[in-house]
Order: structure tokens, then sequence, then C-alpha cells
């Protein structure tokens, strides 16, 4: 079992007053290794803040994360930035990557916490074979603003590759893509997931996105339910 | 890829934000680094003129009444084995004319020099010798005559003499000497043309004569006052070192003494030169001639016998036992005449007689008096008691060929004297006329300069040479008098100025660095906004929060170091900017010509250094929220939105009410007392309430921000849409609004202390202390002014002169402690004054008195004696502050006329007057340490408003030999207060020049506003509004900060500078003031309109698709 969620649950405080906002309310999950889930949900259901919660970008209210077995309430500040950039990779709506710096150089800035500098040519070669295999071999040198909104998305994806992470979190990764990048998107997350074997959770809004995973699941009312997949 | 590479990037990427971050930092370390440079310079330019001043002089010997051999020189040299250069000089003060009198210059130092004088000057050349009829000029004192090399001069000295003016036997006085001479040239600074013993930025007028030239035409053969000493070795002589050589040296004629031989001739005296010999002196000689006696000789005005009279005799105090001259003593009652006094009088012995004379009392007044006694003896003209050698050498009396010729410094009524006092004369000349006993005598006629004219040996085995050598070796010279002082040390010391420029200017730009710094935070904490998500990426692909904060402090710290550096380059021009107006239409400030540029490596590393500091402690300070935002709201689609507390926003806008009101009350209060009360210092008053309006007036605008909220049901129309859009960031709409309105307020409110007319009409307890005229001689002024007499003796006229009164000051000279000098005053000058005067008057405000002290005293303060003997001063309260860097309680040493150190006590202030510049003293006390004081060369008037100008015009006439200059007390005390104008003006352009940059920051606040909220401008677009209509939306909202900003600085500015506006002949600027305040209005205006222009242009409906 790679990631394990017990009794998850998310609150907020309204700004205005006392009131509480429950987001999730007793998630519980079980992701083995490899797995592709795909969690759909309506607008503002707390798909994202789910994923966050698993990513280490925010904390639950109450409830477990494990991930190999390893509680993340445990981890401290650093641990969790390891944690981050060792275990996890992330798959933004929006790619974020650093407008100053090249593709190839966005696709290195988790190598950055590697104080390792003999790793560093490894690690060149590395980004320079994800951009192949994302088949941006032909934009290493250009900045984002130079690029295409789904050769972005891919860049991201390859930086998320980067440190070799056990589990993929993708948020929305197609939701700024039009129908061609989107489609181009989803293939190439199935196929990370499936030709290297790395676990992968999409959150998506797109039906056929969330098809091509083994299994996908709903979040309503901070409830998540299992959806049969249809034949 | 390291995080290096992430930097150096994100500086190139970023560079048009950054170029802000960077100028924002480089105006800041500009004006910093600036104001360092600028307190170098002046301190440097201080110490150069400094040195330019005293040339290579390490210590100087000034005895400015008591003249010794000019040979003293040469005796110290060779004593110190020749590397020294000693010059002898004579300094005196002297007025100058042009012949026609066209031009004048008064109080001008007069210096007779010989070759060693050049010597000692900074550059060492040899100047050519002045002929009898040349004369140097320095170019102060060109440019003041504007004349040039060639033209003609008349100088005018005093002739000096041994004894006080003030002493009764003192010779005549008012003896001007005129000395007739053409420009040979026109020294520069490095030939000694500054030169000068008191520390002053300001140049003395100067003109060098040759100094046997000088000694010839004042009769003082072979004679100097000042002795200037250099080394022509490497290490400079102390004072120490020239003391010790001099006591080698000194002869008795450097003190004036002279041993004299009488008959018999085996007895011989001691006199002096000065007629009184020096009590220390006279203890001394005694201590070595034990048998010896003290003579006591004296001019009276009459001794009288029933009817008869015999007027101006001689008449000795001694011992004649002691003496050897009778076999007895005389009893008080007792006294021996000359056979010819009884023949005069006829009277015979057992007979009364009555000595008249004249003792000197209060300010210089003779006051007669008698005393009878019993004629004992009447001796022969041949009996030695009656020797006239024992006569000393009283001036203007003894060396005169008859009685007519006599000048002894006493009224003497010619008709009086009689034929046969004439024969008396030929026959006898001032052989005395009568003896009496000392003690008698020394009860009579002792007075401050001393109560013996003469200590006579009677030890016959005492010779002359041996006494001389031993008196040689036991009497300090120093406390005769002549000592050496560290000019060098002293100078240098004196460079040290309390008012620190650099530290001034920083001040005075606080609100320029403020602005720039706050700009410099605003624009970066903007920038990282800006690449939120930037920092959201590098937290989720696991960097650790603290590295990627240093990510950002160490690009921030880059930006911070490339701006500092820019600055620095900046700052070289800024600080040449500064000194060209502290040299030109700031001089007031500084009272000198140009500045030298200084830029210390040192100054501008740590200004570098220090920049670098604050611009990186306030990005750190601006960016902190944002570094702690989590990384699903940094990375957030939508960017930080913002969140309102309603319950919060009413709680707050409440307190903000609460401080609003209190304020207020405590302003109501606060000008009710004052008003009520009858208030002294309104302006202080009326700046208080003006700043407790500033934090109401800005609590009642954070509660306006908070009120707006409860508007939300209204029918929106685009006003009203920006007064609800201008509450939602109200923290940063009341900095932008309170820094508007604090510079404002401080621009404008400094002007509360401009000094207004009303402070200088002419009641006692203003400025001028209620005298109207203000002035002082080159030369004492020995007749009382105030008195029928003394007002005829200067050739007053009667009718102008009836309801004046003049209030006379003695004055020892000393540094000037005025804010116009820069230099520490070491030594100020002292003023010595019969308190009464002043006390009577009320005359000038107090501003604090020391500890114990009963403020009903006032002038009182100044008889109060302490058992500690220090000497009570009152001194103006910016001499005390400012110039000595002291306050009340304080002392300070100086060294009387005999050398030894006497401490002065600050014991009362008095506020913002014409006395700045001194230290005031009681008269008595002030004679009592400098005896050989004599007349007054510092007056305060009290004339009749309408009369000023011709009492003014009466009195620089008639005592013009003395060169007495008046001016009226208004126009000097408008002098000194042109000084704290000329700070106040720096701190307003200054603050002016922040308040434009500050303005730069409401366009920085626009701009973040509209980023913020670019979606939201993207959905009024997409409703219908054309950007037009939005750019209006965007102003609308932002003018509200300006208007309150302005409004509020400028009314509760108006109320701290209410009392400067109400007076008559207000100071307050203004024109510049709506003139700065239009700039602003319009700087703000342009600010919003760029900010909105720039984040609203591009298509905004985009952004409501995609990032």
């Amino acid at each position: 079992m790679l990631l394990e969620l017990k009794k998850v649950d998310k609150n907020y405080r309204a700004p205005d007053g006392d009131e509480r906002i429950e987001v999730l309310k007793g998630i519980n999950l079980e992701v083995e290794a490899g797995e592709g889930i795909a969690i759909v949900g309506p607008s503002g259901s707390g798909k994202s803040t789910l994923l966050n919660i698993i990513g280490g970008l925010d904390r639950q209210t109450a409830g477990k994360i494990l991930i190999d077995g390893q509680d993340t309430l445990d981890f401290d500040e650093t641990e969790l930035a390891s944690f981050r950039n060792k275990t996890v990779g992330f798959v933004f709506q929006l790619h974020h990557l650093l407008p100053q710096c090249s593709i190839l150089e966005n696709v290195l800035i988790p190598s950055i916490v590697n104080k390792d500098s003999s790793k560093r040519v490894e690690m060149k070669q590395r980004a320079e074979h994800l951009l192949e295999t994302v088949n941006l071999q032909h934009r290493l040198t250009h900045r984002p603003g130079e690029i295409s909104g789904g050769e972005r998305q891919r860049a991201a994806v390859a930086r998320a590759l980067i440190n070799n992470p056990k589990l993929i979190l993708a948020d929305e990764p197609t939701g700024s893509l039009d129908r061609d990048s989107s489609d181009g998107m989803a293939e190439l997350l199935t196929d990370i997931n499936r030709r290297l074997g790395v676990t992968l959770i999409v959150v998506t809004h797109a039906t056929e996105v969330a098809a091509r995973m083994q299994r996908v699941f709903t979040l309503q009312g901070g409830e998540l339910t299992r959806q049969k997949k249809s034949p | 890829m390291t995080a290096w590479t992430i930097v150096w990037r994100s500086l190139r990427y970023y560079w048009r934000t950054h170029t802000g971050v960077v100028l924002g930092t480089a105006i800041g370390s500009m004006v910093l680094i600036g104001a360092l440079l600028i307190g170098d310079s002046v301190k440097l330019t201080l110490k150069e003129l400094a040195l330019l001043r005293i040339g290579k002089i390490d210590v100087s010997l000034y005895s400015p009444e008591h003249f010794f051999r000019d040979e003293l020189a040469g005796d110290l040299k060779r004593a110190e084995g020749g590397d020294l250069t000693v010059a002898p000089v004579i300094l005196l003060r002297g007025n100058i004319v042009t012949p026609d009198r066209s031009k004048r210059a008064n109080n001008v130092q007069v210096l007779g020099i010989d070759s060693q004088f050049w010597q000692l000057s900074s550059s060492g050349k040899a100047k050519e010798d002045l002929q009898v009829n040349e004369m140097y000029i320095n170019e102060s004192l060109a440019i003041k005559l504007g004349v040039s090399p060639g033209e003609t001069l008349v100088l005018r000295v005093e002739s000096p003499g041994f004894l006080s003016r003030d002493a009764p036997l003192s010779g005549s006085y008012g003896d001007a000497v005129a000395i007739r001479g053409v420009v040979k040239s026109v020294l520069t600074d490095t030939d000694h043309g500054r030169f000068g013993l008191q520390a002053s930025q300001i140049p003395s007028n100067n003109i060098y004569l040759s100094l046997s030239l000088l000694q010839e035409r004042l009769d003082l053969n072979g004679k100097a006052n000042l002795l200037l000493v250099g080394s022509e070795g490497s290490h400079p002589v102390s004072a120490e070192q020239a003391n010790a050589l001099l006591q080698k040296v000194w002869q008795l004629e450097d003190l004036g003494l002279s041993l004299n031989t009488l008959t018999p001739d085996n007895v011989w005296d001691l006199r002096s030169k000065s007629v009184f010999i020096d009590p220390y002196i006279a203890d001394s000689a005694k201590s070595i001639l034990p048998q010896s006696t003290g003579v006591l000789t004296y001019f009276v005005n009459g001794i009288r016998a029933g009817k008869r009279e015999t007027p101006y005799s001689i008449v000795t105090a001694v011992n004649l036992n002691a003496n050897g001259v009778l076999p007895y003593n005389l009893q008080a009652e007792e006294i021996v005449i000359n056979q010819w006094l009884a023949k005069d009088l006829k009277v015979k012995e057992g007979d009364s007689v009555e000595l008249i004379y004249f003792v000197v009392g209060e300010r210089r007044k003779l006051v007669e008096h008698s005393r009878s006694f019993r004629v004992v003896d009447i001796l022969p003209m041949t009996h030695p008691g009656f020797d006239r050698r024992s006569v000393p050498d009283f001036p203007g009396l003894t060396d005169a060929e008859n009685c007519r010729d006599w000048e002894p410094g006493m009224p003497i009524i010619l008709g009086r004297i009689r034929d046969k006092d004439e024969a008396y004369w030929d026959n006898y000349r001032a052989t005395p006329k009568a003896l009496v006993s000392l003690s008698v005598g020394q009860e009579m006629w002792s007075n401050r300069w001393g109560d013996l004219t003469a200590l006579r040996n009677t030890d016959p085995t005492i010779s002359a040479e041996a006494f001389e050598n031993t008196l040689h070796s036991q009497l300090a010279v120093t406390q005769g008098g002549l000592y050496f002082y560290p000019l060098r040390g002293e100078t240098l010391a004196a460079t040290d100025s309390p008012i620190d420029f650099g530290q001034l200017f920083i001040g005075f730009s606080l609100f320029l660095i403020t602005a720039s710094m706050m700009l410099t935070g605003l624009l970066f904490v903007f920038s990282v906004e800006q690449r939120n998500h930037e920092a959201g990426l590098l937290l989720a692909v696991g960097l650790r929060p603290k590295i990627v904060g240093r990510l950002l402090l160490f690009e921030g710290t880059l930006l911070a170091v490339i701006g500092s550096v820019l600055g620095s380059v900046l700052a070289v021009f800024y600080t040449r900017i500064v000194l060209y107006a502290l040299s030109t239409i700031w001089s007031d400030a500084v009272g000198m010509g140009t500045f030298t540029f200084y830029a210390l490596p040192t100054t501008i590393g740590s200004g570098i250094a220090f920049s670098v500091f604050m611009a990186v402690s306030v990005m750190l300070f601006t960016s902190r929220k944002q570094l702690r935002l989590p990384v699903s709201q940094l990375l957030a689609k939508e960017g930080v939105m913002e969140s309102i507390e309603w319950s919060k926003v009413k709680l707050r806008s409440r307190k903000a009410i609460g401080i609003s009101l209190i304020s207020l009350l405590i302003v109501i209060l606060l000008i009710g007392i004052g008003h009520f009360y009858g208030n002294k210092n309104e302006a202080a008053t009326f700046f208080s309430a003006g700043s407790l309006l500033l934090i109401s007036g800005i609590g009642f605008f954070y509660a306006w921000l908070g009120r707006n909220f409860k508007k939300a049901g209204d029918l929106p129309d685009l006003p009203y849409l920006g007064a609800l859009n201008v509450g939602r960031r109200r923290g940063r709409s009341l900095a932008t609004t309170g820094v508007l309105a604090c510079g404002v307020f401080m621009v404008v409110a400094v002007n509360a202390f401009r000094h207004s007319s009303s402070t200088i009409e002419p009641n006692r307890q203003s400025g001028t202390g209620g005298f109207t005229l203000v002035g002082e001689s080159t030369m004492p002024i020995y007749h009382d002014l105030n008195t029928v007499a003394g007002r005829r003796a200067s050739a007053l006229n009667e009718e102008i002169m009836k309801d004046v009164e003049v209030v006379p000051f003695r004055v020892v000279d000393g540094d000037d402690a005025s804010c116009l000098n820069l230099n520490r005053a070491l030594k100020p000058r002292l003023l010595g004054i019969d308190s009464n005067e002043l006390y009577e008057r009320n005359a000038f405000r107090f501003s604090s008195f020391g500890d114990n002290i009963n403020s009903t005293d006032g002038w009182n303060l100044l008889k109060v004696e302490t058992a500690d003997g220090i000497i009570p001063a009152i001194a103006d309260e910016a001499t005390v502050v400012w110039a000595l860097g002291k306050s009340v309680g304080d002392t300070l040493s100086f060294k009387d006329e005999r050398g030894q150190v006497f401490e002065v006590r600050i014991a009362g202030l008095v506020a913002g007057s014409i006395l700045q510049g001194n230290l005031i003293v009681a008269e008595n006390r002030l004679i009592e340490k400098y005896p050989s004081l004599g007349g007054y060369r510092y007056f305060l008037i009290d004339a009749p408003e309408s009369n000023a100008e011709l009492v003014a015009k009466q009195l620089t006439q008639s005592l013009e030999n003395r060169g007495l200059e008046l001016i009226p007390a208004g126009v000097r005390l408008a002098e000194f207060q042109s000084v704290e104008h000329a700070y106040i003006s720096i701190f307003q352009v200054l603050g002016g020049l922040g308040l434009v940059l500050g303005s730069a920051g409401l366009g920085v606040v626009v701009a973040r506003n509209m980023l913020e909220r670019r979606r939201e401008f993207a959905l009024l677009e997409a409703v219908g509004f054309r950007k037009s209509l939005l750019r209006r939306l965007v102003f609308i909202e932002h003018r509200w900060l300006f208007i309150w900003g302005l409004a509020i600085g400028i009314l509760t500015a108006m109320v701290a500078v209410w009392p400067t506006l109400q007076s008559r002949n207000a100071s307050f600027p203004l024109v510049e003031m709506t003139l700065l305040i239009f700039v602003l209005g319009i700087g703000c205006y342009f600010w919003t309109w760029l900010a909105a222009f720039v984040t609203l242009r591009g298509n905004l409906i985009a952004t409501l698709r995609s990032e």
C-alpha cells in the first residue's frame, strides 16, 4: 500500500463569524503502488484541497495520511519539504513554470534541493530524457513564454518526474488546455503511470481523463465515494 | 541548475520591476551617504581651515595686556637648541578707514610681525620685509574694504598701557595712534591670511605691519605680547615643554618688574611697570626678602589743613622703622610731612591735616574719600624718607615736564595748580610730600591690582642680583601671567564641531530616506506578490520555506547592493550640490564660504553597508507576510483573496474614533488652558495641538474606511464604488494616507519654529531683552555714557542722549560661541555685567535654571557665591546647547590672567536672545580674575524706538575712534535666527523632496491594488465598462487616499503654524508651501494615473479565461 487516508477531515473557519465550513468529512482512501486514480466532483467540493493535503501542501484537521506506512503528520517542516521533493511530483492546472528560466532549467528546479553536485550531470541528462519523453527535446533552451500552453504543461509533467517520485498528484492538468492538448496530456499521464509504474492521482473535471484511470472517485459534500466504472 | 541560477535568471528577467527597487534603494543610499559625506566635508573643511589659521604653530603665548621682551623669542630658541621657530608678535585690535573715510572696518586684528612669522605659515614662504609705510592685509579685509594693493589705509589702535585703564594713575586713556600705510599685497590663506587665535571658520579681518614699526609707534620698543612657537622638527612642541623653556629664560622685565637703587645706595626696591605689584609676585618676593618692607605710593587730590589746601600731591605709605628711615613707626592717625608742605599749609607738629583722594568704585567710578591725620614730624626735603626715586613711574604723571602736562588718568582741575606747585614740581618732581603708615595706606588705596607699589629691601647682605636669581628660580613664570597655550591641540579639538553635520543631514533627510525605503519596500513586495506562484512552486517541489526565503533575500540583497553602490556614485553629485547650496542659498546656516568636498572610502563603505542593511530590512519587513502564506494560496489561480471580518472592522473603527476623540479633547484643553493662563510658548502649544490633531485626523480616516462597508446595500455609482473599494485594503490605504499626512504636516508645521517678528519687538521678555540697540567697540570705552560727564567727554549730544541708557559689559575675548561658529567653542567669550542692570529691567526670558535654583532670582543668579568658588554664568540657550554642547549645571574651565584655572558653572539659560555667543558672569567676579581689564566693549542700549536711528548715529560717530558699531537689536536677533531659519529651510526642502518621492509610493499602492483586482476589472470590462471609465474608477477610488492625506496634513499643520501666521509680518513662506502642496497634489494625481494606465492596459478580459 503506497497511500492510505484514514478518516481525514478538513475544516475552515468562515471569515465572518464563528461558523466552520467542513470541506472534507472522514475521507478514507487506499491507493496501491502503480495505481492510477481520478477524483472528480463539482467545483468547490474540495478536490484540490484533498490533493494538497495528500501532497503535503496543506494539513488535514483530523485523520491520518500514511505514505509507505509513514504518517505525514509526523513530518517536520524539513521532512515535509523532502517528502514533497522526493516522493511526490505535482502537476498543476497552471503550469507554474518560472518565466525567467529555460524549459530545461524549469525541469531541473526540484533537483536544486539535492546538494550532491556529482549528480548534476546525471540530473541534466535525466531532465533531457524526460523532456524527450514528453516530446519537448526541441524546446530545451526556450523560455515558457516562447512555447504553447500544451507544451508548458508537458514541461510541468517532466518537472514533476525529475526526482523519480512514487506519486504524481495532478490538479486539473488539462484544465487550461484546448481539446487536442488535453488529450495529449491525458495520454502522457496515463503512459507515465503505466510505463513508469508511478502512482497517479488526478483531480479533474474531464470525464475522458478520468475514464483513463483504474479507479474513479467522486468528492461531494465532503465525502469521497467510488464510482462504478462504466462497461 | 543551482539556486544561484534561479537568482541570476530572476535578476535578469524581472529587471523592470527590479529597476524600481534598485532606484528606491539608490535614492535612499544617495541621501544617506550624501549626508555622511556632507558631515565629512564640513568636518574636514573645518580642520583644513583651522590648520590654515594656525599654520605650523604648535603653541602660543598671548598676554594681551602685559608686554614682554621680544628677545624672549630668541632666548627660547637658543634654550631649546635651535630647532624651534619662535615669532614675536604684537597682537592688538584696531579700526581701519580709507583716507576718504568712505569705507571702514572695525575690530580688525592688528599684527606686528617679523620674518619669523612667515616661517610659521602653512606655506612657510618668506614674505618681503615691510617698509615703514607698508602693510599687508588678508583677503577678508580686502573684500570688506574693497581695497587692493597700492591703496592707502589708515589704522587706529589704542596705545596699550601697562596698567589697567580702570586703575587710578593709569595715565591718560583714549589714546589712539593712527598709522597710515599702503597695502603691499593681499595675503592668501596659506600665507597666514587666516591667522587668528580664536577657533572659528570665519576669518578675522587682519592687517599686518612690521613689528618694529608698531613697537616704535606705540612706544613699545623691544616689546611683544604674543609668541608663536612651531617646531622645525617632526615632533610638535607641547605647551608643557614650551613653559619649561620659558621658565629657564624669563627675566624680570618680562613680568614688567625692575630693581631700582635708592638712597642710601645699598637700599634697592622691586617695582612693577604696572605701578602696583601683582600680589602673587609680591608674596614670592617677600618670601625671599623677609626683612623687606612694602611701599605704597599714591597720588592724592589734595592735602588740607583747615582752609588751606595743597593740591595734587604724592603721598607714600611705608613702615618707616623697618625701612630705617625713622626710628619709629607711625600709628594709624599719624602723618609725617616735609617742610615744603608744612610751610604751604602752615602746620606744625600736632596739627591735623586731611588727605583727599580718589578710589575706584563700581563701574570705574572715581569716588573721592578723605582721612584725617595728626602731624607727628616735619622732616627736611633732603631726608631719605622723601626720596623721589622711590616713587613709581605713574604714566602721564612722573614723566611730565610740568604740572599742566599731567595726565594721570583721573580728572585734574588745572586751575587748582598754583605757581608754587609748579615750582615744587620743577625742583622736586614727584617727591612725596607726606608719609603715612603702610597699613593705613593699604586700607585707603589698595585695589584689585595690588596693595604695594614697591618692595623695598633693607637687608644689605642681599644684593639685587642675588635676589633676581632666587626669584627667577622660585617664581613660576606661568603664574605671573606668561604661559603657553596648546594652540594646535585646542584648534584641532575645536574642529570637533558640536553640530555633526552628518547626523544633522541624516535627521533632515529622514523623511526622504524613509520615503525612498518605503518605495523600495513597496516595489519589492509588489514584485514578490507578482511572483507568489514562483515561491509556491519552489515550496511545492520540495524547497524548504527557509531556502525559498533565502533565495528571495539573496535576490533582494543583490538589488540592495546594486542600488546602494549606484547611490554612492549619485551621492558624490548630491553632496556637491548640497555643499554648493550651503555656500550659497543656505549660507546663513554655516556662515562660511566654500566647502572642500571630501569622500572618505570608509564613509562610503559604511554608507553602502548601512544602505544595504536598511533596504534588506525593509524588504524583509514588507515581504514577511508573503513568505508566511500557505503554498496552496501562493499557487492559487485567483491569487490571494482578501478576507474581511466585519466584527473586527467595526471594533477597529470604534477604537479609531475613540483615539481621535481623546486627541481632540486634549487639543481643546491644551489651547484652552494656554488661552486662560496666558501662554508664554504659544508656538510649542500649537505645534503639540497640531500633532494631536494629526493623530485624530488619521484616526477618523481609518474609521471612515470602515464606515463605507456598511453601505453595501446602496445603489452603486462610481464615487460610491470608489469609496467602497478604498476601504478594502485598509492597512495599505491607512499607510499611504498616513505617510502623506505626516509628511505634509512635518514639512509645513516646522514653520511653527520660525521666529516671527513678534518675538523681536522690544519687550523685555523678547530675545532683544527690550533693548533697542546692541553693539561692540574695538577699543574699550572708559567713560560712563550714562552720566553727563561721560557723555560730555565722549562729545555726545545731551539732547539726543537724554532718554538713553547704556548697559555696558566687560569683555574677555574668547571663541565665538554663537550658532555662526561651526567650531566647538572651547573657551567662549566672557562678558561681565552688573547683574542689577538686567535684573531690574527683568530683561530676557529665562528658559531653564539649574537644580535648586529659585527661578525668580533671574539675573541675580550671577551674584550667588558658592562654597566651591565656581563662578555662576548665564548664557543663551542655543550657545550652551549647540555651540558648547553643554547644559545647565555644567562647568567650563578658563585660565585667568595669572594662568590659574577657574571654573564657570552655567546657572541659567535665556531663550533665543541677542546674547548668543557669550557666557555672562558678574562683572566683579570677572575683574577679580582679569584685573587688567579696562573699560567696556559690549553694549546694550535702551533708547526710545523712535529715536533709535539717531542715537545709533550719534554714538557711532562720537565714538568712531573707539570703533563702536551699533545695530538694532532686532536685526542682530534676526541674524541669529536666520541660522535656525536656514536649517528649517533645509529640512523643508529635503522633506519636500521626500514627500514628492513618497507620493510615488501612492502609485505603487494603486498598481498593487489594480493588479490584485485585475480579474475584477476584467469583469467590469466584460460587463460593459470602457477602459476610460475603469481608469476613472481607479482615480476616484484612490483620490480619497491623497485627498485625505493632504487635507489632514494641511489642516493640522495650519493649527501648528497658527501663531506664525497671525504675527504681523509673518515669516511663513506661504508661496513656497502652496507650491509644495500643489506639486504634491499633481504628483499624486500623476502616479495614480500612471499606475491605472499601466495596469489596465492590454486585454483584461483574457484574464478571465486564463492566467
